[in-house]
């Protein structure tokens, strides 16, 4: 299973992807605006990956590995996760490494996951959120179509604090022509 | 395990409560403002569904109370806090009352006791709680216990084969505090 697009393919994450991945999670700029927090040991990294392909075989989770094609290094990933069948929707998460960023990588690689999931899964809605101080993912959001709906006050505990998190819907209806 | 309020007592649901909550949530008016309760509700549905409540209950993932008044003592309706997250220190509101209990403010009472349990005796941060968009009694009911619209998720949900917007809205412990410290 992959999907392409101009500079990049996504598919499933597979467990050659374990060391890539080991620096990419814990580095604590990636992880500062997730709800993921470093350390990630070797193996629970393995225990991740092995427990995103299970959760794509079940259809519950489809957790996509980034893959620059130009030099087959593993950039980041791009998820939809919290898939509901019964009401046709799931949340779009991703993340990459600090070396990737800038050159507008994750746009590309979330505007394939979205039409992969209106397109190929069938869904009717989209959600997606950033802590509200992540104004630079909010921006990619907004960029993506995504309508802010409002603001979940307290939402998450990160550390010591409580962060409000901002979240986003796209709607099938609201779907441009425009990949 | 009991809350009081000025009329009304809200205590641990037990299996005994199906035969006064059946025809409660068996009522298309009350049932088409819940999420996870279908019409028609299947005759023994309830007895397995207020054994699962009480086992969440055990492993503090959920709270499901029945709401009783207190004079003559019959179960009304329900109030619960559901989706625990321990470490978010959140959870998420749930309530519904019999249609003959309608329009005399025990819903709001029996809201704001819930609520009240989830910050000063659980020690959570936050609770929120959504609606259906054509739901406006219900919103009320959030809005009159202080809870604030955070906003509107559409076709978050597929009601009988159409897809609806949900309100959300949340509170937050020191404004709850604060708000309802003169009651």
């Amino acid at each position: 299973m992959k999907l392409e697009t101009e500079r990049l393919i996504l598919r499933p994450v597979e467990e050659g992807d374990a060391p890539a991945l080991f620096h990419i999670m814990n580095d604590p700029d990636v992880t500062a605006n997730l709800l993921m927090s470093p350390p990630f040991p070797e193996d629970q990294v393995i225990a991740w990956i092995r427990n995103r392909r299970e959760a794509w075989e079940k259809k519950e989770r489809f957790a996509a590995a980034v893959v620059l094609k130009e030099t087959g290094e593993l950039i980041g990933t791009c998820s939809l996760m919290n898939v509901s069948w019964e009401h046709m929707n799931a949340e779009l998460l991703y993340w990459l490494g600090k070396p990737y960023w800038g050159k507008g990588y994750m746009t590309e690689a979330a505007r394939r996951m979205i039409r992969f999931g209106f397109e190929e899964l069938g869904l009717e809605r989209i959600s997606v959120g950033c802590f509200a101080r992540n104004k630079a993912s909010a921006r990619v959001i907004e960029k993506l179509g995504f309508k802010y709906e409002g603001c979940a006050r307290h939402e998450f505990k990160k550390g010591d604090e409580f962060l409000d998190n901002m979240h986003f819907g796209l709607i099938r209806a609201e779907l441009t022509r425009n990949p | 395990m009991m809350l009081e309020t000025e009329r009304l007592i809200l205590r641990p649901i037990k299996e005994s409560d199906a035969l006064a909550l059946f025809p409660i949530i068996n009522d298309p008016d009350v049932a088409s403002g819940l999420l996870t309760m279908p019409y028609p509700y299947p005759e023994d549905g309830l007895v397995p569904w207020i054994r699962k409540a009480q086992e969440a209950m055990g492993r503090k993932e959920q709270y499901h109370m029945v709401i009783v008044l207190k004079k003559p003592g019959l179960p009304m309706g329900v109030c619960s806090l559901s989706d625990l997250s321990w470490e978010h220190m959140n959870a998420e509101l749930g309530y519904w009352l019999g249609k003959k209990y309608w329009g005399r403010g025990y819903m709001t009472e029996a809201v704001t006791g819930m609520v009240r349990f989830g910050f000063e005796e659980l020690g959570l941060e936050r609770i929120y709680a959504c609606c259906f968009a054509n739901n406006p009694a219900s919103a009320r009911v959030l809005e009159k216990v202080g809870f604030r619209y955070e906003g509107c998720a559409r076709h978050e949900y597929k009601k009988d084969s159409e897809f609806v917007d949900m309100l959300h809205f949340g509170s937050l412990r020191e404004e709850f505090l604060t708000h309802t410290a003169g009651d």
